[in-house]
């Protein structure tokens, strides 16, 4: 009986704890802080070893994982009803505006510097899908069918938000900058 | 315009319809060569093939837009995320970067697309979790696999406490979170293995200020630290309780009837968002819990869990003082 807890806990240490790193990014992401991230991930890893009977050995473990995650995330905002969604999207007058360069100019430059909190502060105030198609993909490299597969959404829904959050995330990032400008 | 208002011998009388095949690549190399050896010297079919070809570039750029005449599309098409990310099937790739040669907005989206994308990524490089984080889940890993044998070999008895101390508080759905239940439980066990141990405080001190400062520390939360002197109970100090909570605090007092653990969990962790609101949480409850008596409740900065060897009536009166004189 100890034999087999005990091989339990290596299997899953084995199969989850690589993917500690990618977790904490998510969460991190979700939640916008640096403690509460790590309270997510712990309470992942406990959710997910208690569920551990129930995941298909050596098949993606990271899916499996940050699924997980996810849920237990979005469950606490429910009953916390703990965030409003903040922002609303540019409206449709707004989004029509034409964008009047095409190469990469100053203020382009000046988004690619800026230091990480700042990026991490403002990607938290995007509404959670677009939070979590940015997450998925480009902070966590997935693919466009892993991260619907974690969201339970169609690939081409991931496609949509991930294209109206990195444009609302450039959006308040360079009012970031425009602010710290003036100030 | 036509060669006699044009004037002069270098003028044909009509263009040479062979023209709109040269602009198209589609005569054949001989052909080819006597009509390029003709423009040389022949203003008129110059002048009627840039005629042809700016005919030519917009009609593809109207065929690529769909938009009409305009360099803008109405909005940007969302399959450019796509694009960007290697996303899309080669005949949609090509029809998109084809649109691309014509749509300066979808340009100007793209370049933005990007510039996020690897703002993103430089990003990802520096989110590394604490050192600490791993030798916690070691710990909870660990102490989930004990709580698992010993589920096991608890009698029904103890799983029909908790259930009956879930209905009891009205608290139903945390019969769905068993991390919940697990959280009780790990509190009753805290205080049997640690409280009612040698080493009951890491911090020990009968100042509920300077216990207070040191939670503040460990936590970075502000704890109020419940005086239970007039109810017969002293302070000893607290400890933290990371497997119940990461910024858990367990305050130990000592009275008349054995030792007292009263673990507080701060707002804004994710085992807090579990507890239900204020308004639905704030009775105080009190169940036997695995031998032990247990009181759960909760104010707008923390939730609470009082444990003590002694029956639940005997609790709920410590618990709801507390309640009743927290800030």
């Amino acid at each position: 009986m100890r034999g087999s807890e005990e091989e339990r806990r290596e299997a899953f240490e084995a199969e989850m704890l690589p993917h500690l790193r990618g977790a904490y990014r998510l969460a991190r992401a979700l939640t916008g802080r640096d403690q509460d991230a790590e309270d997510l991930v712990q309470d992942t890893y406990l959710r997910a070893f208690a569920g551990f009977g129930g995941y298909q050995r050596n098949t993606n473990a990271r899916a499996w994982l940050l699924t997980i995650l996810r849920r237990i995330y979005l469950n606490g905002q429910r009953r916390a009803h703990a965030r409003p969604l903040l922002f609303p999207l540019p409206g449709p007058d707004e989004a029509d505006e034409p964008v009047d360069t095409h190469e990469p100019g100053p203020e382009e430059q000046t988004l690619r510097t800026l230091e990480s909190a700042v990026v991490l502060e403002t990607l938290a105030q995007l509404r959670s899908p677009y939070r979590e198609a940015l997450a998925l993909v480009d902070l966590e490299g997935m693919r466009y069918a892993e991260a619907a597969a974690i969201l339970g959404c169609p690939v081409g829904t991931v496609m949509s938000r991930l294209h109206r959050g990195r444009l609302e995330l450039a959006r308040r990032l360079q009012n970031v900058r425009s602010q710290g400008a003036a100030g | 315009v036509t060669g006699q208002s044009l004037g002069g011998n270098d003028w044909c009388a009509a263009p040479d319809p062979r023209l709109a095949a040269l602009l198209d690549g589609e005569l054949p190399p001989s052909g080819r060569q006597q009509l390029e050896d003709h423009l040389r010297v022949c203003a008129r079919c110059r002048a009627d093939l840039a005629q042809q070809r700016s005919v030519q570039l917009l009609l593809r750029r109207t065929a690529a837009t769909s938009l009409g005449s305009n360099d803008w599309c109405a909005a940007p098409d969302p399959r450019l995320a796509a694009l960007l990310d290697g996303e899309l099937a080669p005949s949609e790739r090509q029809q998109l970067e084809d649109h691309l040669k014509v749509c300066a907005r979808c340009r100007a989206d793209l370049v933005q697309q990007r510039s996020i994308q690897l703002l993103l990524r430089q990003t990802a490089a520096t989110l590394t979790p604490s050192p600490a984080l791993r030798a916690k889940l070691n710990m909870s890993t660990s102490r989930a696999g004990h709580r698992s044998r010993r589920r096991g070999i608890l009698a029904l008895g103890g799983l029909a406490a908790a259930v009956a101390l879930l209905a009891l508080t009205g608290l139903l759905f945390l019969a769905s979170q068993p991390l919940s239940s697990a959280l009780l439980a790990d509190a009753v066990r805290a205080h049997q293995d640690q409280t009612l141990g040698d080493a009951p405080v890491t911090f020990a001190s009968a100042d509920s200020s300077a216990v207070a400062s040191w939670a503040r520390q460990q936590t970075g939360k502000s704890f109020d630290v419940p005086d239970l002197e007039p109810v017969g109970y002293r302070l000893l100090g607290a400890r933290m309780q990371p497997d119940v909570g990461l910024r858990a605090v367990a305050l130990v007092y000592e009275g008349s009837s054995g030792r007292l653990t009263c673990t507080i969990l701060p707002a804004g962790a994710p085992s807090w968002l579990r507890w239900p609101s204020a308004a639905r949480f704030e009775r105080v409850h009190a169940e036997e819990l695995d031998g032990a008596g247990l009181a759960t409740w909760a104010d707008a900065e923390s939730a609470y869990v009082m444990v003590a060897n002694v029956r639940p009536a005997a609790l709920l009166p410590l618990a709801r003082f507390v309640a009743a004189n927290s800030p």
